[in-house]
């Protein structure tokens, strides 16, 4: 059997590192092994830090080294902007994920590297109920063999029963096949699944696939048992995994409780009797809470200001990697934007800079296909200012929009509900005042619904003109792309239907090499941003979040990576 | 008396029936579908019923009159249905998150009554002195102040300067009295502050009616002095006017205290409000939105029955 590994002697025991898998890719060829790379280290154009990140703001020293001893300590709190949604982890956001986290296990982590300045320093690694996985025939056929002895929580009606294969095809196929599931095309590549016996299991892959990885290393993979499915209220009303924590209770306006699995497989390296997690909506509260020690991470979405009037020996900083997009979309099935240098036009027409300046109080970034906290997945700040599409130009605007006979004296813009997101209101006045100064447009109508009407008919592109609003965060650059810019995406905001970018983006998937598929990534952003011009995206805020200093070992963040260290920190006295 | 009191009560009847009718309405009368409201942005339970489930479960699919009168038979029956974030009963989340709201709610009203009875008598007998300036001023700047800004103030000053906040988790008071109070004094003091303005200057002008009648003239002529007058003759009195303002003011201090509650993070029925709009979760806002305004209605009928009772001319009108 071909091994994706140098060293096959230590084979189902390893964590598997990004620079082996490069090793393992490279020695053999085969390279699926570089898939489970998707979201590896990212780094910045200067001294390491990853575009779309900055340094952390009075952060104090510390930072993940360990500086004492390990020990135990009543409970870590973390902080919540707003209720759970639930707790099937197929229907929830990526936000909630790392909650899920505590009480189910998967077949692939995601974990952060020790770097705290660089949010992107990831690597992934068998979960803790996995020996290790094996690719063969191509990188067609993926086999997991997992751990003996893993045992679900010991709570009716699983009552501590073994963790087996069985239970990850079920898991894997609920994934594939519940209607309401929001990960199904996530395992589009997944032909068959079997258990050859009760300890491995074979992914069969209809192509080789890097995307494949990333699925498996992210949220919706979680490891469940079947019957929980049939007590009442399913999976949206309980969780027994077999994770770090045992769930207790979910309660509307006040959070999550979780105590300690005494019989989890490595429950010594858990060093919190509890996990809760506080619903506080106020974020002055988050950060009183945070900087008084009464919470240990959750304060986040600040600004440098804020930062500056928590700084202190009580609380550590960092600014959060910018993994999120706003869109500002055209529908490319009305004919009216079919001509690329009309687009264009509109794109040159507003000044971005004047957004960083005006309404993101001068500390934004440009942002771009792939978000800029992407690292070397993404353009960077500095390259998206170099595209021609992306600079503002009057004069150049204006002859493109002449050269295409000045085509229409409105337009309508249809924006998220100022309830929702004031920000973008203040931006889409700002940008259409440019518009109608500079192209010398007759006048903008603005739309909006509410929210919940708003956001299917903008993801589905179901507007008139324009339509602008924010998404995101996601832990997987290749979603970025996938969903946005080919046809059917779940966020194909602009109904693109575009045969090279579809193209472009499938050679990106089945490149199974890591340093390739980034450039691949890297050029098919820039042919997005110049040459189809269809989401021209605004500008993006930084934001910054604080966590308790006495977290040792720690390495803080938004995304559902870094659990891992979140169990396997500890809090000095 | 009776006939006063069962007249309040009768009259309460019809205001609480089109209390209900006007909240079943408003919930039903937004632009889109509940139904599709709560598929696509309700909690976990709504959203993974289908449309029609919904609708046959909130009875969206008969006529307004016949839902309305469902709605009002369940109610007799004190049934407000159930969550569609987690399925629970609303009157049970209701009667959970509603101690919080009492505590913060009487420890506000006892402290802004209190303090406001004293200072408002105090500037009344003192009209026009450097200390009946003062607390004019200071009555205004409390009454003007947003309950928002001065409880985000609340939060922050003391994290900032003191490293202090409040305790995050609630915990009863009969488990552990000092540290329910840490939680909730900052709040209550916060909440109390816009009612201790209002209250107190009602109680100045109010006392300053009183103490120009002519029977506290009697009162100082019969040689009492001014305590006697003021506690016996004139603080009953002038508290009449101002006990019916208190009850009128309830409805601003529910409404400052889901804002407290969120800004303070107290699990309390505010909270529970906020956090079902945010769910779309209207079984839960229709529960919670009654709730609020039955008591109104409940602590006005209350303030009618004690005018009564303070007030020997309207026993006998």
């Amino acid at each position: 059997m071909a091994s994706g590994f140098s060293d096959d002697r230590n084979y189902w025991n390893r964590a598997v590192g990004r620079r082996g898998l490069l090793r393992g890719a490279a020695g053999t060829g085969l390279g699926v092994a570089a898939a489970s790379l998707i979201g590896c280290r990212g780094g910045g154009s200067s001294g390491g830090t990853p575009a779309g990140t900055s340094a952390p703001v009075g952060a104090t020293g510390g930072g993940a080294t360990a500086t004492a001893a390990p020990q135990v300590s009543d409970g870590f709190i973390q902080l919540a902007t707003r209720d759970q949604p639930g707790l099937d982890p197929l229907e929830v956001a990526a936000t909630v994920t790392e909650r899920n986290s505590l009480v189910y296990g998967r077949l692939i982590d995601t974990v952060r590297g020790p770097d705290e300045n660089d949010l992107f320093d990831l690597k992934t690694q068998p979960g803790y109920s996995v020996q290790g996985w094996e690719v063969t025939e191509g990188g067609k056929k993926i086999t997991f063999k997992l751990k003996q002895g893993i045992k679900f929580h010991n709570v009716a009606p699983v009552s501590g029963r073994e963790q087996v294969a069985e239970d990850v095809k079920w898991s894997i196929e609920r994934a594939m096949t519940l209607p309401k599931s929001q990960f199904k095309a996530g395992y589009a590549d997944i032909d068959k699944i079997e258990t050859p016996d009760k300890y491995t299991v074979v992914f069969n892959l209809k192509r080789p696939t890097r995307y494949i990885m990333g699925v498996l290393g992210q949220e919706p993979t979680f490891i469940l048992p079947k019957e929980v499915d049939s007590m009442q209220g399913g999976f949206n009303a309980n969780a027994i995994g077999s994770g770090p924590f045992i769930f207790e209770k979910l309660v509307q306006g006040e959070g999550s409780f979780h105590k300690k699995n005494p019989d989890f497989v490595n429950a010594k390296e858990i060093y919190y009797n509890r996990f809760d997690v506080k619903v506080v909506t106020a974020s002055e509260k988050r950060q009183a809470a945070v900087k008084t020690g009464q919470a240990d991470d959750g304060a986040i979405a600040l600004n440098k200001t804020e930062v500056k009037l928590n700084e202190g020996p009580t609380v550590k900083s960092y600014a959060t990697a910018i993994t999120g997009c706003n869109f500002f979309s055209f529908n490319l099935n009305n004919p009216k934007w079919k001509d690329i240098r009309v687009r264009t036009a509109i794109s040159k027409s507003y000044d971005r800079q004047a957004i960083i300046d005006q309404i993101l109080a001068g500390d934004g970034s440009f942002n771009g296909p792939v978000p800029v906290g992407f690292g070397k997945w993404a353009l960077s700040d500095q390259e998206l200012r170099q595209i021609n599409a992306n600079k503002y130009d009057p004069a150049e605007a204006m002859k493109l929009w002449t050269a295409a006979g000045k085509p229409f004296n409105d337009m309508n813009w249809y924006v998220t509900p100022k309830l929702n997101y004031p920000e973008y209101q203040a931006e889409a006045e700002l940008m259409s005042a440019q518009m109608i100064k500079n192209l010398g447009i007759a006048k903008h109508v603005f739309a909006t619904d509410d929210y919940a009407v708003w956001l299917p008919k903008a993801y589905q592109g179901k507007y008139d003109d324009v339509t602008m609003g924010p998404w995101g965060d996601g832990a997987e650059p290749l979603n970025y792309l996938m969903w946005e810019y080919l046809p059917g995406g779940s966020r194909n905001f602009s109904n693109i239907n575009d045969a090279e970018v579809v193209k472009m983006i499938d050679d990106i998937v089945t490149t199974l090499d890591t340093p390739q598929a980034i450039q691949k990534a890297r050029t098919v952003a820039t042919h997005i941003a110049d040459k189809v011009v269809a989401s021209v995206k605004p500008p993006v805020a930084r934001s910054y979040a604080i966590y308790n200093s006495k977290l040792q070992n720690y390495r803080p963040g938004l995304l559902p990576y870094g659990s891992d260290f979140r169990f396997r920190s500890w809090k000095t006295k | 008396m009776l006939k006063y009191a069962t007249g309040r009560v009768l009259l309460a009847i019809p205001t609480l029936l089109l209390l209900i009718t006007m909240i079943f309405g408003a919930v039903r009368i937004v632009p889109t579908d509940i139904a599709d409201l709560m598929v696509t942005e309700g909690g976990t339970v709504a959203a993974n019923q289908t449309r029609e489930a919904i609708r046959k479960e909130l009875d969206l699919d008969k006529p307004f009159p016949v839902q309305l009168a469902l709605y009002i038979g369940k109610l007799l029956r004190g049934d407000l249905g159930r969550s569609a974030y987690d399925s629970k009963p609303v009157s049970g989340k209701i009667a959970d998150a509603l101690p919080i709201t009492i505590e913060l709610t009487v420890l506000s009203i006892v402290m802004s009554t209190g303090a406001a009875i004293v200072i408002g008598v105090m500037s009344a007998l003192r009209q026009d002195t450097w200390y009946d300036y003062a607390i004019r001023l200071t009555t205004i700047f409390a009454f003007a102040a947003p309950v928002f800004w001065v409880g985000t103030l609340a939060v922050v000053v003391p994290a900032i300067l003191w490293n202090y906040s409040p305790p995050l988790f609630v915990v009863s008071f009969l488990r552990d009295p000092w540290v329910n109070m840490q939680q909730f004094l900052l709040p209550a003091v916060v909440l109390a502050m816009n009612l201790l303005g209002s209250v107190a200057r009602m109680v100045r002008s109010s006392m300053l009616e009183v103490l120009r009648q002519d029977y506290i003239r009697t009162a100082y002529a019969k040689g009492l002095n001014t305590r006697i007058v003021v506690q016996r003759h004139a603080l009953r009195n002038g508290l009449i006017p101002v006990l019916t303002f208190i009850g009128l003011q309830l409805s601003n201090l529910l409404g400052g205290a889901a804002i407290i509650e969120s800004v303070f993070a107290l699990p309390g029925l505010g909270t529970l409000t906020v956090s079902s709009v945010a769910a779309k979760d209207y079984p839960v806002i229709q529960g919670c939105v009654l709730f609020f305004g039955c008591v109104v209605v409940l602590v006005n009928l209350l303030v009618d029955l004690s005018y009564g009772l303070i007030d020997p001319r309207l026993r006998r009108s």
